[in-house]
């Protein structure tokens, strides 16, 4: 079984959006059935920890950014601060989906009880993987 | 809500069951005063084995089949996950939190696992 880059970006990317549908259409379900948020831990439900994944926080730069430029008060600061902030935010986005199966990995063991040895098993083997990976790119013996 | 609860069939909890007034109340009301919220998160991990199984037996290919199965459970218990009602304040659910995104999170990581390890051409 051949690992490419290209099939890691594009796994990050597929990840990335069955979050962000589902984190969506979890919030709509939860305001449209006016669902009460069972189970908290650390003082927050998993939504809470969901939306502090990087990817949808600079998804949420970008939609706040276009929605300044869409809307400008008046002043061209405004225009410019839109477009930075839509810049900043595909930064976020871009950076998140990089990180996005630790981040995850951080927001479930956050919510869930996970015994406190197996996040530095899991972290441990997946160093080694990349790692794996990598050298086999590198050295040009990906098939 | 950890895994750690005890069948519980009282005499109690029988009273508190057969005390409802609409359907979905009572299934309620049956896993979580006996099930302790647990019976639904079971059946539907089993009816994502059936719908494993059933893909299965028409094409073998387990990743794909078990990120299908997870995606479609995933839909089926976030909709099951909307049957709440309020019983003396307290609000009581089919499923719980803790359970609706344990098949979600499996979902995500299988479609990740499914891309990752794609053929060309597959």
């Amino acid at each position: 079984m051949a690992i490419k880059i290209s099939n890691i970006l594009a796994a990050l990317a597929f990840m990335m959006l069955l979050t962000g549908l589902y984190v969506n259409l979890y919030n709509d379900f939860s305001e449209t059935y006016d669902l009460t948020r069972t189970y908290t831990k650390n003082g927050k439900d998993i939504i809470q920890t969901l939306n502090e994944l990087k990817f949808i926080q600079g998804m949420d730069d970008i939609v706040e950014g276009l929605y300044k430029i869409g809307s400008p008060t008046g002043g061209e600061q405004d225009v410019l601060g839109g477009l930075t902030a839509v810049a900043g935010g595909f930064l976020k986005v871009s950076f998140g989906a990089l990180i996005l199966p630790f981040d995850l990995f951080g927001a479930i063991t956050g919510f869930y009880t996970i015994p406190g040895s197996v996040p530095i098993i899991m972290g441990f083997i997946v160093s080694i993987y990349v790692g794996f990976v990598l050298i086999r790119n590198y050295l040009g013996q990906e098939n | 809500m950890p895994l750690d609860g005890n069948l519980t069939i009282s005499l109690d909890n029988i009273s508190i069951v057969s005390n409802f007034t609409e359907f979905p109340e009572f299934l309620i009301n049956v896993s979580h005063y006996m099930y302790e919220d647990l019976l639904f998160f079971i059946l539907f991990i089993a009816l994502w084995a059936i719908g494993f199984l059933i893909l299965q037996s028409k094409q073998d290919q387990i990743l794909n089949n078990a990120f299908i199965s997870s995606g479609v459970m995933s839909l089926i218990v976030m909709v099951a996950r909307a049957i709440q009602y309020t019983r003396a304040g307290t609000p009581l659910y089919l499923l719980t939190d803790y359970h609706m995104w344990i098949f979600a999170i499996i979902t995500i990581c299988l479609g990740g696992l499914l891309w990752a390890t794609k053929e060309k051409g597959a």
